[in-house]
C-alpha cells in the first residue's frame, strides 16, 4: 500500500536520518548536507517509479546510499559482497592493547556501514537488508561475525 | 553443549523468533558462558553506539577552510576596504561616497544571495505532493536530463521552481 506523502513531510521525518547515514559513508559535514538536498532531487525526480514496495524511508535511504557511494567511488555502488570466510588483515595480538574504538575505527567501510544502521540508526534486519540490497540471512550472519570480531576487543 | 552465540546475537536485535525465545532462556539459565556473552554483546551494542553518536559528532564538528565563494568575498571586501581607506585618506569626499557605497553593494549582493538560498530552501520542500508532478517540475527533470550531469545546483531549483 503506497501511502501518499508530500516531500515537506518526508523531509521534516527524515531529512536527518539521511544526513547522518550520508555523514557515516562520506565523513564529511558539508557534502552530507549536499546529499540530503541531491537526495531529495532525485526523489522527486524518481517518485513516479517507486512501487511502494518499501518504505519511503527505505527508499529515501537507499537514494542516500546510492548517491554517496557514487560520490566516492564515481561510480553507481554494488551491493555488498559477501564474503563468508572474509579474513582479517589484522587480528589481536596479546602484547598489543588494542581498544574496542581503535577496533571500531579498523573496520572495513561495509562493516562500519552495517554497525551503523543497526547500532545507531536502530534499523530491523529486513531494513538493512533492503537499504544493502542484501538478503536477511546475510545480515544476520554479517552482524554476527562482526560482533564476533569486536567483542575480542571488549575487555 | 550446543552454545547460543548466534541466538543471542539475534534476540539482542529483537530478531528471534518468539518459538526459539523460551529454548534461549532456559539455555541462558545454566550456562555461565552464555550469560556472559549475553551481557558482553549488549555492552558491545551500547559502546558501538557511543562509537558511532561521537564518530558523527567529530565528522559535525570537523573544521571547515573557507569556502571559495567566502574567499572571494573575503578578498573582495578586503581590496574594497584598502580601496576605501586609501580614498578616505587621498580623495575628495564625493568619491569616498561613491567608494562607500559600492562597498554597501556589496554588502547587499551577500544578503540576497543567502536570501535565494532560503528562498530555494523552501521552494523545494513546500506543498509538492506525490504523483501530481508540477509543469514546473517536468520542466525541470527534463532540463536536468539534458544536461547529463549529476551537479544539480540550487539556482536550478530556483530557475525551474521546482517544488512549488
Ligand atoms: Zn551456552
Amino acid at each position: 500500500m503506497k501511502e501518499e506523502k508530500t516531500v515537506k513531510e518526508l523531509f521534516s521525518s527524515y531529512s536527518d536520518d539521511i544526513l547522518n547515514y550520508s555523514m557515516s559513508l562520506l565523513k564529511d559535514s558539508d557534502d552530507a548536507k549536499d546529499a540530503v538536498q541531491e537526495v531529495f532531487i532525485r526523489f522527486i525526480n524518481s517518485q513516479s517509479s517507486f512501487r511502494g514496495d518499501c518504505s519511503y524511508k527505505t527508499w529515501l535511504l537507499v537514494i542516500t546510499r546510492n548517491y554517496c557511494y557514487k560520490k566516492l567511488n564515481g561510480k553507481a555502488n554494488q551491493p555488498v559482497l559477501i564474503d563468508e570466510n572474509f579474513q582479517r588483515t589484522y587480528e589481536p595480538k596479546l602484547e598489543e592493547k588494542i581498544t574496542l574504538n581503535d577496533a571500531l575505527k579498523k573496520l572495513n567501510s561495509e562493516e562500519f556501514e552495517l554497525v551503523y544502521l543497526r547500532e545507531y540508526a536502530c534499523h530491523s534486519y529486513h531494513e538493512i537488508a533492503e537499504i544493502l540490497g542484501i538478503t536477511v540471512d546475510n545480515v544476520k550472519v554479517k552482524l554476527f561475525r562482526v560482533r564476533e570480531h569486536l567483542r575480542k576487543y571488549l575487555k | 553443549m550446543k552454545h547460543y552465540e548466534y541466538e543471542i546475537n539475534l534476540f539482542v536485535d529483537g530478531e528471534l523468533e518468539k518459538e526459539k525465545q523460551s529454548e534461549l532462556f532456559e539455555h541462558l539459565s545454566d550456562c555461565n558462558d552464555c550469560q556472559t556473552l549475553f551481557t558482553d554483546t549488549l555492552t558491545l551494542k551500547e559502546k558501538t553506539r557511543l562509537f558511532c553518536v561521537e564518530n558523527l559528532n567529530q565528522i559535525k564538528n570537523k573544521p571547515k577552510p573557507a569556502s571559495k565563494f567566502y574567499k572571494i568575498a573575503f578578498y573582495a571586501s578586503s581590496a574594497a576596504a584598502v580601496l576605501l581607506l586609501f580614498l578616505l585618506i587621498t580623495a575628495k569626499p564625493k568619491e569616498t561616497y561613491i567608494t562607500k557605497n559600492e562597498v554597501r553593494v556589496d554588502t547587499v549582493f551577500v544578503e540576497k544571495e543567502k536570501a535565494i538560498l532560503n528562498e530555494g530552501n523552501k521552494k523545494l520542500f513546500t506543498n509538492t505532493k506525490h504523483k501530481s508532478q508540477s509543469s514546473n517540475e517536468v520542466a525541470f527533470v527534463n532540463e536536468m536530463k539534458k544536461m547529463k550531469t549529476t551537479k544539480i545546483t540550487l539556482s536550478d531549483l530556483i530557475k525551474y521552481d521546482v517544488g512549488s
